[in-house]
């Protein structure tokens, strides 16, 4: 199996003084693989999934990611990475409010520049496959917490990207909610979706997760 | 009350870009209105100021180079006897029309006391101080003029409030003076009263200075005081737009406060308290800023005014200015925040968190479906999600814009209006005649300008003074000599004369004595009594009552004002006059009409208004500015998000411009038909102001382009305003916007 994320020493400071947030990681993480990043709060688990999301840049070492070195992109470059290379799940949703469900979903897809039809198509057998077609021209407002993740996901998936990144996907959903976000992550890596999952609740990352890693202060202890 | 306090200043430095933003506009606003103040200020009967504060002569007599008794139980005080000569000053080329040169040693006597714009006074032979008129913009302090053959210095630039000499030389500067004549300054105990002074030869009344030069001024009056007013309501609603627009985005704010025990009056006091901790150093800086740049405005603003010596603003002003802007902008915070106070701390959040559903929701859906990038369409629906600081941004936009329209259309009316008066287009060349050899009279003078090469066209213009039997009031006849159709008066109603029998006449003589177009008025001049028909109204600018007809048509020899010349065209107008003034000698002298005093007024006006246009633009413009800025923040989290699904840095910035420019489009185009508007509205009053009925083309001043570009102003406004902005939001961090949440 190929390597879909590779991370060589890589320290991220946000301030010169004080303790790195991420301190010399190495990390790789093989196309297919489904990994959950667990660690207490502040341990540096974000600031990892920022970097592979090329949402940050770290302070030394390298970080590729389906081949790219993300380090050597330009903003625009990153922008563009982020569009095709990666689908991001957050916590919060963090949908568009002025926007319905299903225009949230082709956003990347517009961004991107497929055609709107295609795109179109591509979003109504995500959310039916997810379960929320009947809640498309819903606003984000008038979805449950269940509902709103699983747009996120969609649009997360909509153009076809190598690795889904998942930032605490159940913290903001009830219990019976979380288990059909766990499940659709599981069906989804099942499928050959690489997944990396960062959470602290061992249970998802049990459930989810092929394979686990820990991080305490800033470094992979196991 | 700590609290309030510690509320307040927190507030003030957490928000530290937008405090920056209301810091500028008041700074801005103080500043303008200050200037605005002295340019009013300034308006106001400056001749009469200059007067009192310079002892001004009511009278300046002339007598013979031999007479010694200059007294009489009128006079209450005198300056002189000076000697004085009649000559023209040159320095190389350059030359001034003939005038009066004054022997005198002293800078402030007892009447005429001279104020120094630049240099110094005299202090022996071999030196002059000239006056600003004949100073002009090209002569200045060092310089070496040439009068009468002799070289002298220019130690100084003075002037006199009743233009009592165009330079004056020390008195024993006997080779320039040569006892040509003396003059006496009178002030006297009555200043319409007549002494009885008997060697006098000949005499200048102060009435007669004062009303030239409110004839010159009176039109523009208005023009200044209604650009100064704008100056003053722009500037007030700008600071409340602004100051109110930052209270409400602090909805949010407010609304924990509230959550945390505040009660309404403490949520007004801590908002007010952090407008005013800005405001008050603010206005106070602006009023000191506009107190340093109202020195050289109102020094312009006199020069303009022909006379001297800026009247200070005063004191109170200094007082005034910053307390009342402090005042308003306190009182434009407390209003939102009194809003904000009253509502329940959830709907506070609410409000200042949560975008509008409804039609804001429908038209970015109906936006979606454009064929256009997807940052455009997304930037285009942005202003309707949020009504409430769309409708702040576009009053921003719509106070700049009308500020441009309206102040383009007034710098184009005060120039078409200049144009209309001295009609320097048709008449590009003035001729004065001095009466000396070599060509000694005006018929010869004609003969050597027809013959000049370049010369179009030229006419005679002679005047005399008059009145209407049964009347009281003077009237001025002005007849030329041979065809005037040419000369340019603009012809408000009815035709040009045809015959001697006719007449054009401006409308303060039409309104003075009761005439209208179409009627027979009888006058008596010097020469006997005429009958004329009224066959046009013609736009006059001065401040008497002006009748213009074929010399042909008047009795006697009305006396001989100069020549009228038309050039042809590719003719430079300055070589022109170069060459005409060598070839007419010390007879006459030509001079390019639109380098006459009124138009040096004209620039000087555009110039006072330009640079408020500027101030009252820059302070739109922040407030546009201060609109995107809490629009951008307030939008922090979703460019986040956009730019964690890909969008790149430059699409970022097309998306925030995009979102200012439908709301520029449509403050602009409202602003122009409101600047229109309030330009055809104000045009006439002020016309009446002056007395004047104004031409078409003063009131006809926009062209359909310019009308486009004007409008095209808003766009360009909300665009500048959202460029920084629109940079902040490209550059920031996906990561730190996200954790902003």
């Amino acid at each position: 199996m190929t390597d879909l994320i590779r991370l060589r020493a890589v320290s991220k400071r946000y301030e010169q003084t004080g303790p790195p947030a991420l301190d010399g990681v190495d990390l790789t993480v093989a196309a297919g693989e489904a990994v959950a990043v667990m660690g207490p709060s502040g341990s540096g688990k974000s600031t990892l999934l920022n970097l592979v999301a090329g949402l940050d840049r770290p302070t030394s070492g390298d970080v590729e990611v389906a081949g790219t070195a993300l380090t050597r992109l330009s903003e625009k470059a990153l922008a563009r990475f982020r569009r095709s290379g990666i689908g991001i799940v957050f916590q919060f949703f963090h949908l568009i409010d002025d926007l319905t469900a299903r225009d949230n979903v082709l956003v990347p897809a517009d961004l991107a520049g497929i055609g709107r039809r295609a795109a179109r198509a591509r979003a109504t057998e995500l959310l039916e496959t997810l379960g929320v077609a009947g809640r498309a021209d819903a606003y984000p407002a008038q979805l449950s917490g269940g509902e709103r993740q699983r747009v996120a996901i969609a649009r997360a998936l909509i153009n076809r990207p190598p690795l889904l990144l998942a930032d605490e996907p159940t913290g903001a959903v009830d219990a019976a909610t979380g288990e059909q976000v766990a499940e659709l992550l599981r069906e989804l890596n099942r499928n050959g979706q690489t997944v990396l999952l960062v959470t602290h609740d061992a249970d998802l990352a049990k459930r989810c997760a092929t394979r686990t890693i820990e991080v305490r202060d800033g470094r992979v202890t196991a | 009350m700590r609290a309030v306090l510690i509320a307040a200043m927190s507030s003030a430095r957490r928000r530290r870009l937008q405090s920056l933003v209301v810091f500028v506009v008041v700074l801005l606003s103080a500043a303008t209105t200050l200037l605005a103040a002295a340019l009013l200020i300034a308006s106001d009967a400056p001749f009469d100021r200059a007067f009192t504060r310079q002892h001004g002569a009511h009278l300046n007599a002339v007598f013979a180079p031999s007479a010694s008794a200059f007294d009489d139980p009128a006079v209450t005080a005198r300056s002189g006897p000076y000697p004085i000569v009649e000559a023209t000053l040159s320095k190389g080329r350059q030359q001034r029309p003939p005038g009066v040169v004054a022997g005198r040693s002293e800078q402030s006597p007892a009447v005429d006391r001279l104020e120094l714009t630049a240099g110094r006074w005299l202090t022996g032979t071999g030196q002059v101080v000239l006056s600003p008129i004949t100073a002009g913009s090209t002569w200045r302090v060092g310089d070496r003029v040439t009068v009468r053959d002799v070289d002298l210095e220019v130690v100084g630039i003075a002037s006199s409030v009743t233009a009592t000499a165009a330079a004056w030389v020390w008195p024993g500067q006997t080779d320039v003076l040569g006892g040509a004549g003396q003059q006496v300054l009178y002030r006297l105990s009555d200043p319409s009263a007549t002494p009885d002074l008997p060697g006098m030869t000949g005499s200048t009344r102060y009435e007669l200075v004062k009303l030239q030069v409110e004839g010159r001024l009176k039109p523009m009056v208005p023009f200044v005081v209604a650009f100064a007013v704008l100056g003053l309501v722009m500037s007030t609603l700008i600071v409340v737009n602004v100051v109110a627009g930052a209270v409400v985005a602090g909805y949010r704010v407010i609304g924990v406060r509230k959550a945390l025990g505040f009660t309404p009056g403490q949520v007004v006091a801590a908002y007010a308290g952090q407008i005013l901790l800005i405001a008050v150093p603010a206005a106070v800086l602006g009023t000191i800023a506009g107190r340093l740049l109202s020195v050289p405005l109102l020094a312009g603003a006199n020069t303009a005014y022909s006379v001297i010596a800026a009247p200070s603003v005063p004191w109170w002003a200094d007082v005034l200015v910053p307390a009342g802007l402090t005042l308003l902008a306190g009182l434009a915070a407390a209003g939102p925040a009194l809003r904000a106070g009253r509502l329940s701390a959830t709907r506070a959040i609410t409000m200042g968190r949560a975008p509008r559903g409804g039609h804001g929701f429908r038209i970015r859906r109906a936006l979606a479906v454009l064929p256009l990038p997807r940052p455009i369409t997304f930037g285009l629906a942005s202003p309707f999600a949020r009504p409430a600081r769309t409708a702040v941004t576009m009053v921003a936009i719509l106070l700049g814009v009308t500020t441009v329209v309206f102040a383009a259309g007034l710098s184009k009316s005060l120039i078409a209006l200049a144009a209309a008066g001295n009609r320097v287009e048709q008449v590009p060349i003035l001729v004065a005649v001095t009466g000396r050899p070599p060509l000694g009279d005006g018929d010869a003078v004609r003969a050597v300008i027809e013959d000049q090469p370049g010369t179009a066209a030229v006419t005679t213009a002679r005047e005399t003074e008059a009145r209407v039997p049964g009347s009281g009031l003077p009237l001025s006849i002005r007849a030329y000599q041979g065809d005037a159709s040419w000369t340019g008066y603009p012809l408000l109603s009815g035709r040009w004369y045809a015959e001697p029998g006719e007449a054009v006449a401006g409308a303060r003589l039409l309104s003075s004595f009761g005439v209208r177009v179409g009627d027979e008025l009888t006058v008596s001049t010097p020469g006997g009594r005429t009958t004329v028909r009224i066959v046009g109204e013609v736009f006059s600018n001065g401040s008497t009552a002006v009748m213009i007809m074929d010399a042909a048509g008047l009795g006697g020899s009305p006396g001989l004002r100069g020549f009228e010349v038309s050039i042809a065209p590719g003719t430079d107008p300055h070589a022109y006059a170069a060459n005409l003034n060598a070839a007419l000698g010390e007879t006459a002298h030509a001079q390019v009409s639109a380098e006459t005093q009124e138009n040096e007024i004209v620039t000087a006006m555009l110039a006072l208004i330009a640079t408020l246009t500027l101030l009252l633009t820059a302070v739109a413009g922040l407030g546009v500015l201060n609109t995107v800025v809490l629009e951008t923040r307030e939008r922090v989290h979703e460019i986040g998000v956009l730019k964690t699904l890909g969008m790149t840095p430059g699409q970022v910035r097309l998306m925030v411009i995009s979102s200012m420019l439908l709301i520029g489009a449509a403050g602009g185009a409202l602003a122009v038909p409101l600047g229109r508007l309030l330009h055809a509205w104000s045009l006439p009053i002020m016309g009446d102001a002056a007395g004047l009925t104004l031409p078409s083309p003063v009131l006809a001043v926009y062209r359909p382009a310019e009308l486009v570009a004007l409008g095209a102003a808003g766009i360009l406004l909300a665009a500048i305003g959202a460029l920084v902005p629109a940079g902040w939001a490209a550059r920031s961090r996906a990561s730190t916007a996200l954790r902003a949440e």
